[in-house]
């Protein structure tokens, strides 16, 4: 009986170390030695916090494509030959570039810590309502500042879950927070700070009782930055 | 006296007015100036289009999906995902080059609001193979898209009245050029894999990826 209760024991540990150890090399021994072929599914590049980081980071891509073509909408509209201002066209056209090469790097950054990105989901940031985009020149210029910061208020929402342990995962992910530092959050304050500016400026511009050549002016202002 | 201060009052309204309007900023120039008696193009012409504008733009997705799929660390295609970015990028900048015409034929004044919407993609996984083949299949069914949008423009009077010919020949010129070569492109490629899968299989795509 002792005996008994001593190798029950044993193996209670044995089974319990098994379930434990969860690794590849433990996948790949098993499937080498044909005892059970469970797969390799323990072979990948997930870790950290990366299991509730992925949804939120799929959550910053579709913001981010749906942001690129709103931008690419504005930029045409004041492309129009009844708008006709080169340098607004220019200012949101370079920024739907950038938005759109972003939620590239952003796939590259989720795929390179074993995430994947699913664009078969109902785009819950889709263009369901499209935004309007027939906007007056500095109502154009408020709308991208508001944009931008929602842009940024995307990326500091996946930096505190990846920096601070939450009641959801207490894993850190500092490669993911630094990525996200470096390549947006500096990115995203010299953007918002940028059209803060451009906002000031045109709102003391056209606060005059005929504001065409100031918009002509600072529009010419815009095609050479 | 009478006089003195009626010209005071009409001085302070005046000044308050002004006030007033120093405090509202101007911010749509209206313009008396704006002629719309120009804008050339066909109504069934713009409308196709649009409608190949938003298929640019879902293809784009299509191949970010793709780029997706094959950048994961288990499928790990880096080949196959860097050509299916470029890919998606390519497709956006065709979307763009036609929306950028139509602002060049004096269209999209007032209707630029709903011109694009990023739709969803419906496969989710796909092997290196059926990727190129359903690459080929869309870049088909784009370039029958574009031969049928050129019909629409061509216009349907014998005269030649409502054809619109300088964007025919654009499209015929750029567009069928770039499909067509495309075409042939992912024709050979998938040629090639199959050959390499049949003999090799895994090591066939592996291989075959490396070179991409």
């Amino acid at each position: 009986m002792k005996y008994f209760i001593v190798i029950a024991f044993i193996a209670g540990i044995c089974a319990l170390a098994q379930a434990e150890e969860q690794t590849c090399q433990v996948d790949i021994q098993s499937a080498c030695g044909q005892s059970s072929n469970g797969g390799v599914k323990n072979c990948n590049a997930r870790y950290g916090a990366i299991g509730h980081l992925e949804h939120k980071m799929e959550d910053y891509i579709q913001l981010q494509l749906k942001k690129s073509y709103e931008y690419m909408l504005m930029a045409t509209h004041f492309n129009s030959y009844q708008m006709n201002r080169p340098g607004f066209k220019k200012l949101y056209q370079d920024m739907s570039d950038r938005a759109f090469d972003d939620t590239i790097d952003l796939i590259k950054q989720v795929t390179r810590r074993g995430g994947t990105v699913d664009f078969s989901k109902p785009n819950t940031h889709g263009i369901a309502h499209p935004p309007e985009v027939h906007l007056s020149e500095l109502e154009s210029l408020a709308r991208a500042l508001d944009n931008e910061k929602e842009l940024t208020q995307g990326a500091i929402h996946v930096h505190t879950s990846a920096t601070h342990a939450s009641s959801e995962s207490r894993v850190h992910d500092p490669e993911m927070a630094h990525y996200l530092q470096d390549n947006f959050l500096s990115k995203q304050a010299a953007s918002v700070r940028k059209l803060s500016g451009y906002a000031n400026d045109l709102s003391k511009l056209v606060s005059v009782r005929e504001p065409s050549l100031s918009v002509y002016l600072f529009d010419e202002y815009l095609q050479k930055q | 006296m009478v006089k003195l201060i009626a010209s005071i009052c009409l001085l302070v309204v005046l000044a308050v007015a002004n006030q007033a309007q120093a405090e509202n900023f101007n911010c749509n120039i209206k313009s008396n100036a704006v002629f719309k008696g120009w804008p050339d193009m066909r109504e069934p012409c713009i409308r196709s289009m649009r409608d190949q504008i938003q298929k640019e733009i879902s293809a784009s997705t299509q191949y970010m999906a793709m780029a997706a799929y094959f950048s994961s660390d288990t499928v790990n295609r880096p080949g196959f995902a860097e050509h299916f970015f470029k890919a998606a990028k390519e497709e956006r900048e065709h979307g763009s080059k036609l929306v950028e015409y139509l602002s060049m034929r004096g269209q999209l004044t007032e209707t630029v609001k709903d011109l694009i919407k990023v739709p969803s993609v419906k496969v989710t996984n796909w092997t290196g193979l059926s990727a190129l083949e359903d690459a080929f299949k869309l870049e088909t069914e784009v370039t029958k898209s574009i031969r049928d949008l050129i019909k629409t423009c061509e216009g349907s009077s014998k005269k030649g009245d409502d054809n619109d010919y300088h964007l025919v020949d654009y499209l015929t010129g750029v567009y069928l050029e770039e499909q067509l070569t495309g075409q042939r492109e992912l024709a050979g490629q998938i040629t090639t894999l199959e050959k390499m899968m049949s003999s090799h299989g895994e090591l066939g795509e592996f291989l075959f990826d490396k070179n991409m």
